[in-house]
């Protein structure tokens, strides 16, 4: 494979390449602010993502795409977010799939199910940079970032 | 960006070869504001890795001559998608009854440079969703 320097660029302490950038982000966020926010982030460190504001869009959007990392921005995940997680995790039989809950709920709050089904918890108010390189980090193998954030699903 | 209503139709992902940042950016943005969703690459060679990491819907090659290179790498592709479902759509300076006949056989639509990127964003929508595209595109391969 060819690459050439203007392929690679230093992120943080990490050098990424261009095809560190090969995988689709699924966003799930009702807020149309918020969600414009998050795909701002996402485009700045050219990630490329496909943003749908209900459940029911997600599921069916996955049946003709395939994320490699979905961002829920759902607070605490209702009996329908929750069956989607359960349906992403149960289809994902490499196990390439990553799961990101942002969340203003506090951690403790966090029913024991969820914490089973998501990777990576990012606490709202979030910084959207920090959620970009959680995301990029999830994707190409790396450890996410070691504050903002919390692991709750080891690899 | 938000999504239309009634735009689920937008839901896949289009793959662009293009080597040029200035074209790429002028492709991205047309098929930006259609509500698609896409990514340039920019060679071909980094498309089997794409491909297998981000399986899009539609693949859209621009190449000044487009010869043995895209060949081998759409029919790879083709080969790759076996049972799957890809678009490809070619885009060249050459006539299209220059084209080598192979690469006919493999490419669904060509689009005869220059290319109004608008258009082609529309005929990338249309043949994701197995509508027939633009009257004025090449069809070279039948559904």
């Amino acid at each position: 494979m060819v690459y050439t320097a203007e392929h690679t660029e230093w992120v943080g302490r990490t050098v990424l390449e261009t095809s560190d950038r090969y995988f689709l982000v699924g966003v799930l966020e009702g807020d149309p602010d918020t969600r414009g926010l998050v795909m701002a982030a996402l485009r700045r460190a050219q990630v490329v993502a496909v943003n749908l504001s209900r459940v029911d869009e997600m599921r069916a959007a996955c049946e003709h795409i395939r994320p490699r990392v979905i961002v829920f921005d759902v607070g605490v995940p209702d009996e329908d977010e929750l069956d989607l997680m359960r349906m992403l995790r149960a289809r994902d039989v490499a196990g390439a799939l990553s799961i990101v809950l942002l969340s203003s709920a506090p951690e403790v709050t966090l029913p024991m199910e969820v914490c089973e089904l998501v990777d990576v918890y990012v606490k709202k108010p979030a910084n959207w940079d920090t959620l970009a390189r959680v995301v990029i980090n999830l994707a190409t193998g790396r450890r996410p970032p070691s504050t903002g954030v919390r692991v709750l699903r080891p690899a | 960006m938000p999504r239309p209503p009634e735009s689920s139709d937008r839901i896949f992902l289009v793959v662009i070869v293009e080597f040029d940042p200035a074209t790429a950016g002028r492709a991205l943005e047309a098929l930006h504001a259609e509500h698609v969703t896409a990514l340039r690459l920019p060679h071909l060679s980094h498309l089997p890795l794409a491909y297998e990491r981000m399986h899009p819907r539609v693949l859209v090659v621009d190449s000044k001559t487009p010869g043995t290179e895209e060949l081998e790498t759409v029919r790879t592709m083709r080969l790759r998608s076996a049972g799957g479902t890809l678009t490809v759509v070619l885009l060249g300076e050459a006539e299209p009854a220059s084209l080598p006949p192979p690469l006919c056989e493999l490419t669904d639509v060509y689009v005869r440079k220059p290319a109004d990127w608008h258009k082609v964003a529309r005929t990338v929508i249309q043949l994701a969703n197995n509508r027939r595209p633009p009257s004025d595109v090449v069809i070279l391969r039948q559904a």
